[in-house]
């Protein structure tokens, strides 16, 4: 009886299953493509509060068996996602759980009809604090100024960054006001020679990524 | 034979007007000191103090050409604010030359139109002749900048899976920019971005070449 359930058998999870198992078949599978459509988007809410309490006047559940349907059928896409499984190795590992029959097929066809777009999504998420964004240039030549007496060209680039803000909330509330333009920008000025210079390392990166691929 | 303008401009600075009568009175000796802090001033100022000690330096010889200047003004008893009016007066004088490129023959002809003491114009073009190079090559490297890309240090990482999904395999770049102010950033390129960036370095690249073809800006260097 030891069959690998990739959902495990906690008392949780049953008993959400168990209630999944009471909804109407139609309406269950609207909820699931909206719950599938959320996974991997951290913190952001599947239903609006006025939909949640017409959900729930609709399936005539409390609030708490409401949270805990949506919270299984998000675990269950995470885990599906997690081991990329197929819309029928997904069927058979909710076969193994007490899930009928009609919301097994809910699943499997709202999978079949997500999954490229899921993971290619997750494939793409980075947990680094720090990722660039966005690259802005201006070239300048300057004719004159106070100090020097040389006329030069010079590149002004700006290097914007995203910051994963969901990590840093709590540490970062004191010091975003300070920080908040130090952080996400990096204005970058050169000259011909730096500027080529710089431009031969990107080639050197280039080059190691056409030998990987 | 036309009649040309001096270096100084068709109307001469005040500053320098104004230090004419003065240096008629003062000791040659007590000129030649204050030349000499002229140029220390002038080699050591830069608009752009990077560091901190740099800044601390030139703060360290302001106070003491100001505290010479007292002193010595003191000594001879001499208002020090008719020191002070030499060295501005002298500092221009400089100055102006060095910005504009005159020749040595120009500057001589014009500092005597302008009828200061023979040895203080003696001291002048020697300082100009011989310190002349290294003060124009100082305030050509003293530009004002945005910070300038000291480092970077890059790494190609490939993903094989992660908490998401178990299987990605995709490549992504991790980096660090270290610039001249001394701020440092670590960051993840994905390959995207990656493109996007080494595009925008090459158009940049690109257009700053197609600017040295430009005829008149070339024409201009010459002049």
């Amino acid at each position: 009886m030891t069959d690998n359930n990739i959902f495990g058998n906690t008392k949780r999870f049953n008993d959400s299953i168990e209630l999944i198992n009471k909804l109407e078949t139609p309406k269950f599978q609207k909820i699931l493509s909206r719950v599938v459509n959320k996974i991997g988007h951290k913190s952001e809410r599947i239903f609006t509060e006025s939909e949640e309490s017409i959900l729930q006047n609709i399936f005539k559940i409390t609030s708490s068996e409401f949270k805990g349907i949506l919270e299984c059928c998000s675990f269950i896409f995470e885990q599906t996602a997690y081991y990329s499984l197929s819309p029928n190795n997904l069927v058979n590992q909710l076969k193994k759980t007490m899930l009928n029959d009609d919301k097994t097929s809910c699943f499997q066809s709202v999978w079949e009809d997500n999954c490229e777009s899921v993971l290619n999504f997750l494939r793409t998420q980075s947990i680094a604090p720090l990722q660039l964004n966005e690259v802005g240039w201006r070239l300048h030549y300057q004719m004159s100024s106070s100090t020097a007496i040389k006329r030069h060209a010079s590149a002004i680039m700006e290097l914007d960054f995203k910051t994963d803000n969901s990590n840093n909330n709590n540490n970062n509330n004191n010091n975003n006001n300070n920080n908040n333009n130090n952080n996400d920008k990096m204005i970058l000025e050169f000259n011909k020679e730096q500027l080529l210079e710089f431009y031969n390392k990107l080639e050197n990166i280039q080059e190691k990524l056409d030998t990987l691929a | 034979m036309t009649e040309r303008v001096s270096y100084l401009g068709y109307n001469i600075p005040s500053e320098v007007k104004n230090m004419i009568p003065v240096c008629q009175k003062f000791e040659q000796t007590f000129i030649r000191d204050i030349l000499s802090m002229v140029v220390l001033y002038m080699k050591t100022k830069k608009i752009n103090l990077v560091k901190k000690e740099e800044e601390d330096k030139l703060n360290q010889i302001t106070d003491s050409i100001h505290d010479k200047l007292t002193v010595s003004s003191n000594e001879k008893k001499v208002d020090p604010n008719l020191s002070s009016i030499v060295f501005t007066g002298l500092y221009y004088i400089l100055k102006i030359a060095l910005k504009k490129k005159v020749s040595n023959q120009i500057f001589v002809a014009d500092i005597t139109d302008l009828k200061l003491p023979q040895p203080l114009i003696t001291d002048l073009t020697n300082i100009y002749n011989t310190q002349g190079k290294d003060l124009t090559e100082r305030s050509n490297n003293d530009k004002i900048l945005f910070p300038q890309l000291s480092s970077l240090k890059w790494r190609v990482d490939v993903i094989i899976s992660s908490s998401f999904t178990s299987r990605v395999l995709n490549p992504v770049i991790l980096m660090e920019m270290n610039d001249n102010n001394g701020k440092s950033k670590v960051f993840e390129v994905s390959i995207d971005n990656f493109h996007k960036l080494r595009y925008n370095v090459a158009k940049l690249l690109k257009d700053l070449e197609d600017l040295e073809q430009i005829q008149i800006l070339s024409k201009l260097e010459n002049k």
